[in-house]
């Protein structure tokens, strides 16, 4: 058996203060104030797993697709293990090595999707805490099957496990939401506290409310120029999954909404000059995401919209506990980015992608495949093909989401630079012409 | 009379050609020397030594390419191999629409529309398997030249199996084919077959629109190319001009756009 080590803060306290400096950086550099306002909103995140752990709250290891709202009106701590591991590389690109290489020595398979890698290697590491009970959906991946039952393994603590359908048709809603009803009975057991539902009820309406702030932000981003920063839509999908329902996270997202609409209402984009509008449909690279910084200043590309930003969320309607839980399942069912569209039907993928270009007025295509991926990496052959066909450019290129050393960012940069000038600026320039 | 170069330097060869009044003056190809700038400077100078010239300085406008083209002293600018390719296959065969060139260390497959604008490509840069460094090692092995490698795998008879994938593993196959007392040929065969293999599924990714044609050194082995044409089921165009200057070729052809 796999000794796991205690939990260690000192990391984790480092990362609170180094994200405490983020806002200041927003003062002086303006393009860094979204950067800012995420950042004061994850390490309030951090700071209350901190505090969770020194005065012994509940503690719920929670996969990406059952969302934070019902643990927030438990009053239990979540912590999701792919934010928690994604959220350090943006402070340093080899955060996630030392974890991948514990689980590999532990006898984990190489080849296994390396945000489940991390989950495990950073559980035996002593770097997340050991959380009391585990609940996890089954999609969007095998992948991820297999790291939660790793975890449930090392830690040998309760598990609660959705069965996601594969489709999204009212009797699949009805089965998520049955378990859903099961999940609260199970955080009755673990907790001993009857749910309460007015606080279930606070919490669901606070998250309408961020709701409605991603929704109009979203809309904002589809104006020609895009008003709003490359990477706003990977900040949206990290705390969509760890704080929703916080009037943090709502903040947040009311501060990006208003910075695009400032921006909207000068007529200005992001950018002094946009030239190229991307669509990142795939991964981002979560360890480079400031690249897309100077993709913005140097090159005038634009991340419009990616795969993470998509948030299909709508308001749940409060009004009965029957209404909440169905709201709540069709929530994580249908609207968390990669649990959507890495589930196995491809053709919502691919119609999602379709639609994003449209909508967004989209010029490429961009397909990050992470090596470990194959439910993405699969679509992305027919997905070029149906870009093909219709003449949208679309790149495809190999990288690691956690794993700067698979390939390397010189690498990944040259094609993705080489895409844009060679291929993207000349056909839009001969559609033009 | 206008005078303009490109020069190509990429993992394991250095290339320059001079077009003059947009006629090919001269070329040359070298190998790389350790330093990126050395290359650009040696092979530049005997490109120029080809064309009369007495250095860089009568020449108008220069373009670098090529893995190494940040550190070429003498270009007046820079541009990415694959719209070096895409020019330099245009130029000499305007019906072009695919181009597969096997460099050294990477393979890369370019898609052209009728007017020679690449409208799409796709790399592989992180695995030898498919590029020139795999043929290499496989000549180590067997103890033949590449010209040699080329010959004799069109004696063969009946291809051997070898993988695709990873040439560390390819080489333990390879010397265990030997061992079984598989015929040489065969063994070279499938070696090129592997290389097919390999490229034949990035074909697949950008789409394979005929002409086609192979740029690169390895485009000089015909063995090579009769096995990846019969996987593609498509004939391989003959550039008229050595397949291996395509790059530097297409650098030049930019070069006089740009000195007008
Ligand atoms: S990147 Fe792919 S394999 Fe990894 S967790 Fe997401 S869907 Fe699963």
């Amino acid at each position: 058996m796999v000794e796991i080590k205690p939990f260690n803060p000192e990391q984790t306290q480092k990362l609170v203060e180094t994200l405490a400096l983020a806002p200041m950086l927003g003062e002086i550099v303006p393009s860094e104030r979204s950067m800012g306002v995420v950042a004061t909103a994850l390490a309030d995140y951090y700071r209350s797993i901190l505090s969770a752990v020194e005065n012994g709250k509940p503690i719920v290891l929670q996969q990406l697709c059952v969302g934070p709202e019902l643990f927030y009106a438990f009053d239990v701590q979540p912590v999701n293990p792919e934010a928690w591991a994604a959220v350090p590389l943006l402070t340093n690109p080899e955060m996630a090595v030392p974890y991948l290489e514990i689980a590999e020595n532990a006898g984990v398979a190489a080849d296994l999707c390396s945000v489940n890698r991390t989950m495990i290697g950073e559980l035996i590491g002593g770097s997340i805490p050991r959380p009391d009970f585990i609940t996890w959906a089954s999609q969007p991946c095998d992948s991820i099957k297999v790291g939660y039952y790793i975890a449930k393994y090392l830690t040998g603590v309760p598990m609660f496990f959705i069965d996601s359908p594969q489709w999204d048709t009212p009797e699949c809603l009805d089965y998520y939401a049955h378990q859903v009803r099961q999940l609260i009975v199970f955080l009755e057991e673990q907790t001993g506290r009857k749910l309460d539902w007015d606080r279930l009820k606070e919490v669901v309406e606070e998250s309408n409310r961020a709701v409605e702030y991603i929704i109009e932000l979203n809309e904002l981003r589809k104006l020609v120029p895009c008003p709003s920063d490359s990477r706003v839509p990977t900040y949206l999908f990290i705390t969509f999954m760890t704080m929703l329902g916080l009037p943090g996270a709502t903040a947040m997202y009311k501060a990006f909404r208003d910075e695009a609409k400032e921006r909207a209402q000068k007529k200005e984009g992001v950018v002094p000059e946009e030239k190229i509008r991307g669509i990142w449909f795939s991964i981002m690279v979560p360890w480079d995401l400031f690249w897309q910084n100077w993709l913005q200043e140097e090159l005038g590309h634009v991340n419009v919209m990616d795969m993470f930003g998509y948030l299909t969320a709508l308001p749940i309607d409060t009004s009965t506990p029957d209404k909440l839980i169905r709201g709540l399942a069709e929530r994580w069912h249908m609207a968390v980015p990669m649990g959507r569209q890495a589930r196995g039907i491809v053709d919502s993928y691919f119609n999602d992608f379709l639609y994003v270009y449209e909508e967004w007025k989209g010029d490429c295509l961009i397909l990050a495949g992470n090596s470990g991926c194959r439910w993405l990496k699969g679509a992305y052959g027919m997905l070029r093909e149906i870009c093909r066909e219709r003449e949208i450019p679309a790149l495809q290129f190999d990288i690691d989401i956690f794993d700067p050393r698979f390939v390397s960012a010189q690498a990944y940069r040259g094609q993705v630079e080489d895409f844009l000038t060679t291929v993207v600026m000349p056909a839009k320039a001969a559609k033009k012409r | 009379m206008s005078l303009v170069a490109g020069c190509d330097v990429g993992s394991t060869t250095g290339k320059a050609v001079i077009l003059k009044d947009g006629e090919i003056c001269s070329y040359a190809i070298i190998q790389c020397t350790p330093s990126p700038v050395k290359t650009a400077q040696l092979v530049m100078a005997e490109a120029a030594r080809k064309a009369g010239l007495s250095g860089t300085e009568q020449l108008a406008y220069i373009i670098g390419t090529g893995y190494g083209r940040m550190k070429i002293p003498f270009a007046n600018e820079n541009v990415s191999e694959i719209t070096c390719h895409g020019a330099g296959a245009h130029w000499l065969c305007p019906s072009v629409r695919t181009i597969i060139d096997i460099g050294g260390q990477d393979c890369k497959v370019i898609s052209l529309n009728n007017e020679g604008r690449v409208i799409d490509f796709v790399m592989n840069d992180k695995c030898a398997a498919g590029t020139g460094r795999f043929l290499e090692a496989m000549t180590r092995v067997l103890s033949l030249s590449l010209e040699e490698l080329s010959n004799i795998s069109l004696e063969a008879t009946s291809p051997a199996n070898i993988t695709s994938q990873c040439s560390v593993f390819s080489e333990s196959e390879v010397i265990t084919l030997l061992n079984e007392g598989r015929e040489v040929p065969d063994v070279a065969a499938g070696i090129h077959l592997a290389v097919a293999n390999r490229l034949l599924a990035l074909v697949k990714k950008v789409g394979q629109q005929p002409d086609l044609a192979v740029a690169g050194g390895c485009a000089k082995n015909t063995g090579l190319i009769k096995i990846l044409a019969e996987k593609l089921n498509m004939p391989i165009v003959a550039l008229p001009r050595d397949p291996q200057i395509i790059g530097a070729l297409g650098a030049a052809v930019l070069a006089g756009q740009k000195a007008g």
